[in-house]
C-alpha cells in the first residue's frame, strides 16, 4: 500500500511540480505579497500592512466602476452564451446535408486566441473603416459612420461579442455531448402521448440538460470574472471607464501604477470568487454524474 | 557473487600495484626535473614589464522596442571604435517596458542607462535609483545652453538640482493642417493665427462639406486617446488658449490651483467639449485616437487640423517605396504650422537616463556609461566625447531616418539634417513650432503619483472623467457646472494621492 502511494507521488510527479510552480506558489505569494505595501514607486515605504490592501483597493476611485463593468459584462454575456450554445448544439445535433461541416465550423472560433479575435472586432467596428458601419449605411440604419467604441453599450457589445465569439465553442461542445446521450426512447415515448415540441424540450431536453446548463453556468461565468484581453486589445477600458473591468485595473495597479500590494489584493479577491464558484463546478459535475447514473 | 577473500587478495594486490607504479613515476619525474635544470644555461637577471590587458567595461543600454535595429547598429558603431567597452542592448519591450525596468530596478539589475520618459524617471530618481551625471561629469552642463528652454528641465533630477542625462529624443505636439482643405474651402492658404479663428476656419470647412465631399465632415481633430496623448491634448489646448504664465495646474507646493471656473484647464476642457457639442467641428471618435488612428486618419483627410507628434508628419508625407505613389491620400497636402493662440505647445521627449549601477561598479565603469551616453544622445567625433568640435551623431541619425526632432539648437543649422526633412516637410516651420514647446511634465515639476491620477498610458482618474464631458455624458456640452465639479473631484483625489506618497 505505501508502495503503491510512492509510485503514485513519482508517477504524478512531472504534473505536480509545475502546478506547484507556477500554479500554487504564485498564487501563494500573491496571498503573501497583498498583505504588504509594496510599490515599486515607493521602495523604501515596503512593509506589513495586513488587510490594509483589500481595504484600500475598495475605496479606490475605480472599484465600484469596475465591479459594475464585470457584471453588466457577465450579466449580458453569459445569458447570450448559454442560449446561443444551446441553440447550436440542438442545430448540430441533428442528420441534415452538411452537420459535419457545421460542428467543424462551431469549433473554428476556439483556436483563435482572444487578443487576435478582439483586434478582429475592433476593426470591425472602427469608426471610419469598420465593416459595421459600412453595412449599416448601405441598409439605411445610419446615416453617417458612428464612432460605436466611444458609446458605452456598442464599447460593451464590441467586447461581449468578441468574447462570445471564442468562449461559445466550448459550451456548445457540452450541450452537444448531452443532448447526443438523451435516449431516443424518450422522445418516441413523449410523442406517443402526444406532446409537442415545446413540451418535449420542457421535459425531456432541458431536463437532461440542466446539470450541463450549471456546467455552463459556472464556466462562463468563471471566464467572464478573468476577461482581460478583449478589453485590453478593443477599448482599453473605454469609453470613459465604462468597460474597465476589475482585471484591468488589476493589470493596470500591477503593470503601469507598479502597485504590487494592490494588485495582489484585487487578484486574490477574483481568485476567491474563483474558487467559490469551482466549487459550485464540481457541485455540478456530480450532479450530472448521479444524472447519467441514474 | 564473489567471495570475501578473494575480494580481500584482489584489493591487496591492486594497492600494491599502484603504490609501486606511483614510487616509480614520482623518482622518474624527479629525476627528469633535475636533468633539465641542470642542464639549462643560467639566464641574467631581466627587468620584465607587465601589460595588463583589461577586459572590455561591460554597460547594458536598456531601449523599448522600436527601430531596435537601428539601435543594435549604433552599439555596433560604438563597440567597434570603443574596444575597451563593450555596450550590451537590453530589449525591455514596448507596452511593458515601464513595468520590465522597475522589476529590474527592483531586483537590482537595472539597465546602466535606459530609454525613459517623465512619469519612469520620476519613480527612480525619487528611490534614489538613478545616478546624476553632472555628479563627476559637471561638463554635461554645457548641452543646456544647446537646448530649447521648454526641455532643459526634463533633464534636471528635481531631489538634486543636478542634470541626470541627456536627450534620446524631444519633439513635441505640433499643430498641422491640411493646406487643401483650407484652399478647397475659400479659406486661402493660410493657418489660423488665433483659436477663435481656427474654430470659425472649421466652421468654414465644415459648412463647405455638405456640397464638396472632399472635405470633411469633422475638421478638427485631437489626439486625445491612448498612449499618454489625452494630456497631450488638453495640455496643448490649454497653452493655446492662455498667455499665462506656467505652473498652470500645480503651485510650487504642489497644491492644485486649476479649480475654478476660468482656470486655464477649466477653459481647455470646454473648449474640446464646445467644438464636439456646440460647433460639430469634431467627433467624439477623438478619444479612441492612438499614434496608428491618428496618422490614418490625417493621412485620409478626416480631419483639416489636428495637434499630434511631429513626426508622424513623416509616414503621412511619405511615398510607397513599392508602388513610387503617395502613401496616403493626402500626402504630401499637410503641413506643420506655429499653433494658433499662443503658439505654445505641449512638449514630448524621452531620456538617457543612468541607473544607480553606472555609478556603482566605479570609475571605469562610470566612464564608459557617460562615453555611451555622449555617443548617443551627445556631440562626439568618432564616437568619441567632444563637445567643442563634435556632432550629435546618434541623434542626427534618428533624425534623418527616423524624422525623430531634437532639442538641440544648432542642429536645426546642420543642412544635411534640414535637407532630409524637406522630402515631408517644411524644416524651418517645424523648428518655429517646436521653439515654443512646454515641458508640461514639469508643471512645476514631476510627482510619483502624477501618473496614477491622469492615467499617462491607460485608466487613471483624470482620463476617463475628461473622456466623460467630451462623450456628451453630463450634458452635450457639459454645463460649467460639471466642469469645475469635476476639476474639483481631480483636485481632492490629486491631494489624497500626494498625501498617499508622503507629500
Amino acid at each position: 500500500m505505501k508502495g503503491d502511494l510512492k509510485d503514485t507521488l513519482i508517477g504524478l510527479l512531472p504534473a505536480l511540480i509545475p502546478l506547484f510552480l507556477f500554479g500554487f506558489y504564485p498564487l501563494g505569494y500573491a496571498a503573501y505579497v497583498s498583505l504588504f505595501r509594496y510599490n515599486l514607486k515607493y521602495p523604501t515605504q515596503y512593509g506589513f500592512i495586513g488587510g490594509k490592501n483589500y481595504v484600500d483597493v475598495t475605496q479606490m476611485y475605480y472599484f465600484i466602476g469596475s465591479l459594475t463593468s464585470s457584471v453588466i459584462f457577465a450579466v449580458v454575456a453569459i445569458p447570450i452564451i448559454l442560449f446561443a450554445s444551446l441553440a447550436l448544439a440542438m442545430l448540430a445535433a441533428r442528420e441534415f446535408r452538411g452537420s459535419g461541416f457545421l460542428q467543424w465550423l462551431i469549433l473554428v472560433p476556439w483556436g483563435i486566441p482572444y487578443v487576435v479575435a478582439g483586434l478582429d472586432w475592433k476593426w470591425l467596428f472602427d469608426s471610419n473603416y469598420g465593416l459595421i458601419n459600412d453595412i449599416l449605411l448601405k441598409l439605411g440604419v445610419i446615416e453617417s459612420y458612428q464612432p460605436w467604441l466611444t458609446m458605452p453599450w456598442p464599447a460593451m457589445f464590441a467586447i461581449v461579442i468578441s468574447f462570445i465569439w471564442v468562449t461559445l465553442p466550448l459550451p456548445t461542445l457540452l450541450f452537444l455531448a448531452g443532448i447526443q446521450s438523451i435516449p431516443q426512447e424518450l422522445y418516441e415515448a413523449s410523442r406517443v402521448d402526444g406532446a409537442g415540441a415545446l413540451a418535449r424540450f420542457r421535459a425531456i431536453t432541458f431536463t437532461w440538460l440542466k446539470p450541463i446548463f450549471l456546467i455552463v453556468v459556472i464556466l462562463t461565468t468563471l471566464s467572464s470574472i478573468q476577461v482581460f484581453d478583449p478589453i485590453y486589445v478593443i477599448t482599453q477600458g473605454g469609453p470613459a471607464d465604462f468597460t474597465a473591468m476589475i482585471t484591468f485595473y488589476t493589470f493596470l495597479e500591477m503593470f503601469n501604477f507598479l502597485d504590487f500590494g494592490h494588485a495582489s489584493a484585487l487578484a486574490f479577491m477574483i481568485f476567491i470568487v474563483s474558487v467559490l464558484l469551482i466549487f459550485a463546478y464540481f457541485y455540478a459535475l456530480r450532479m450530472g454524474r448521479l444524472r447519467l447514473r441514474a | 557473487m564473489s567471495s570475501g577473500k578473494s575480494e580481500t587478495s584482489s584489493d591487496v594486490s591492486r594497492r600494491k600495484f599502484l603504490k609501486v607504479g606511483a614510487g616509480v613515476v614520482a623518482v622518474a619525474a624527479a629525476g627528469a626535473a633535475g636533468y633539465y635544470l641542470m642542464s639549462q644555461p643560467p639566464t641574467p637577471p631581466t627587468t620584465t614589464t607587465t601589460t595588463e590587458v583589461l577586459t572590455p567595461e561591460e554597460i547594458e543600454w536598456g531601449i523599448w522596442s522600436w527601430g531596435v535595429e537601428l539601435v543594435q547598429d549604433n552599439a555596433r558603431i560604438f563597440n567597434e571604435a570603443n574596444p575597451d567597452v563593450h555596450v550590451k542592448i537590453g530589449d525591455y519591450g514596448l507596452d511593458t517596458y515601464g513595468s520590465g525596468v522597475a522589476t529590474a530596478y527592483a531586483g537590482g539589475k537595472p539597465p546602466d542607462m535606459h530609454y525613459s520618459t517623465p512619469d519612469i524617471t520620476i519613480t527612480y530618481q525619487n528611490a534614489k535609483n538613478t545616478y546624476d551625471m553632472e555628479t563627476d561629469y559637471p561638463e554635461i552642463k554645457q548641452y543646456n545652453d544647446d537646448i530649447y528652454p521648454g526641455y532643459q528641465s526634463g533633464l534636471v533630477n528635481p531631489y538634486t538640482g543636478k542634470m541626470c542625462g541627456l536627450f534620446y529624443y524631444s519633439g513635441g505636439q505640433t499643430f498641422c493642417y491640411n493646406k487643401r482643405h483650407l484652399e478647397a474651402a475659400g479659406i486661402g492658404d493660410q493657418p489660423p493665427k488665433t483659436m477663435d479663428e481656427l474654430r470659425d476656419q472649421a466652421k468654414k470647412i465644415k459648412a463647405k462639406s455638405a456640397s464638396d465631399k472632399t472635405l470633411p465632415e469633422f475638421p478638427l481633430g485631437y489626439f486625445a486617446g491612448s498612449w499618454g496623448f489625452t494630456e497631450c491634448a488638453v495640455y496643448t489646448t490649454l497653452l493655446t488658449l492662455t498667455d499665462e504664465k506656467p505652473p498652470f495646474l500645480f503651485d510650487e507646493d504642489l497644491k492644485p490651483k486649476f479649480d475654478y471656473k476660468g482656470s486655464p484647464l477649466f477653459n481647455a476642457i470646454k473648449f474640446i467639449g464646445d467644438t464636439i457639442w456646440i460647433d460639430k467641428t469634431s467627433t467624439t471618435a477623438v478619444t479612441q485616437y492612438d499614434e496608428a488612428t491618428t496618422v490614418k486618419v490625417m493621412g485620409s483627410g478626416k480631419h483639416s487640423y489636428i495637434w499630434m507628434p511631429d513626426y508622424e508628419l513623416a509616414f503621412i508625407n511619405a511615398t510607397d517605396s513599392k508602388t513610387g505613389k503617395p502613401a496616403t491620400d493626402e500626402a504630401y497636402n499637410i503641413k506643420f504650422a506655429v499653433s494658433p493662440g499662443s503658439g505654445r505647445i505641449a512638449s514630448i521627449y524621452r531620456t538617457y537616463l543612468p541607473s544607480h549601477t553606472a555609478n556603482d561598479s566605479g570609475a571605469r565603469h562610470r566612464d564608459a556609461v557617460w562615453r555611451l551616453m555622449q555617443f548617443t544622445g551627445g556631440k562626439t567625433t568618432n564616437t568619441k566625447p567632444d563637445f567643442a568640435n563634435g556632432k550629435y551623431q546618434v541623434v542626427k541619425r534618428l533624425a534623418m531616418q527616423a524624422g525623430l526632432a531634437f532639442p538641440y539648437i544648432s542642429m536645426w543649422d546642420d543642412q544635411e539634417i534640414l535637407d532630409s526633412m524637406k522630402a515631408w516637410c517644411d524644416p524651418l516651420a517645424r523648428k518655429d513650432a517646436l521653439a515654443l514647446a512646454y515641458d508640461f511634465f514639469n508643471d512645476p515639476k514631476m510627482t510619483t503619483w502624477w501618473d496614477p491620477w491622469f492615467g499617462y498610458w491607460l485608466g487613471g482618474f483624470v482620463r476617463p472623467k475628461l473622456h466623460s464631458i467630451w462623450l456628451g455624458e453630463h450634458g452635450k456640452p457639459a454645463s460649467d457646472d460639471y466642469i469645475l465639479q469635476t476639476l474639483n473631484d481631480m483636485a481632492a483625489e490629486w491631494t489624497k494621492m500626494k498625501q498617499a506618497a508622503g507629500g
